[in-house]
């Protein structure tokens, strides 16, 4: 169980890599491997948690759910106000 | 979600795995379908008691952890769509950092909302009375220097008028008041401008 601070750095991290990859969507598992990968966090967490993080981003309208025609696992993108709001804290 | 850890032949695929299987589930796939898609992905097949064993346990605790997920979803639409109607921005930094913090919590999205939107028309409120005191203190600048300029004036008049032989008559003219005084000189000093 991951604490708010860092389930708010999970958000961050999530959001910062799909709008850095706006064109693209990632179903949720690769999408954690990749934060991990690239070290975008620096604590463990399980996938439960990058989908609660997705959730809350979802919910503000940063990031899009959809679900592929011919697939089951949901495919998530960043939004255009996700892009504006990170190109935003990023300066 | 229970808080057991499950052991069972499905509990323990890889998440993805569990994901799709899950899913279909969902959408009403039979066991020879979900067995298709575990031989696609190289798993080996499943019996039927397995399948069942999952319907009733696994694929429960996952039906209510989506439950949470579009709860935690809804909570934080809720908030931006309330802040939205209250023309407050999400996009706001600020705003989304308050916004973040108080939707940790357990509270109520629609008094979060409002306490967001509250904060941030006390901290506008409270910008504007510092502009306002800035605006205040360049006006009391401003008539100060008005004030010195004017005493200025009236001294380089002053020194121009004084040795003016029809100015110096016209102050020194017996029986006649002070008013009309002023007013013979103004007229000499400023002319059609008096």
């Amino acid at each position: 169980m991951i604490i708010n601070a860092q389930k708010q750095f999970l958000r961050e991290a999530a959001l910062g890599y799909l709008a850095d990859k706006p064109t693209m969507a990632f179903e949720l598992v690769p999408l954690a491997t990749l934060l991990r990968k690239r070290r975008l966090c620096d604590f463990d967490f399980t996938e439960s948690d990058l989908a609660e993080a997705l959730a809350v981003l979802e919910g503000f309208g940063f990031v899009s759910k959809t679900k592929p025609r011919l697939g089951s696992v949901p495919l998530y993108r960043a939004t255009a106000e996700g892009v504006v709001f990170h190109e935003q804290s990023d300066t | 979600m229970s808080s057991r850890t499950r052991k069972g032949k499905v509990a323990r695929l890889p998440f993805d795995i569990r994901e799709a299987v899950n899913n279909m589930i969902r959408d009403g796939a039979t066991a020879a379908e979900l067995n298709n898609i575990l031989a696609s992905k190289g798993f080996a097949k499943l019996n039927g008691t397995n399948w069942t064993n999952w319907r009733k346990g696994g694929y429960q605790d996952w039906l209510k952890e989506q439950d949470r997920i579009d709860a935690i979803r809804a909570k934080h639409e809720t908030i931006r769509r309330e802040l939205e109607a209250g023309g407050f921005s999400i996009l706001d930094k600020t705003i989304y950092e308050v916004a973040q913090l108080v939707s940790d919590s357990d509270m109520d999205p629609l008094k979060a909302a409002a306490a967001i939107a509250a904060l941030k028309t006390a901290v506008t409120g409270a910008d504007r009375v510092v502009v306002q005191r800035e605006r205040t203190a360049i006006s009391k600048e401003v008539l100060e220097l008005q004030r010195k300029k004017f005493q200025r004036d009236t001294c380089a008049l002053f020194l121009k008028w004084y040795e003016d032989k029809r100015a110096t008559e016209i102050a020194a003219a017996p029986g006649i008041d002070t008013a009309d005084k002023m007013d013979l000189l103004g007229k000499l000093m400023f002319k059609e401008d008096w």
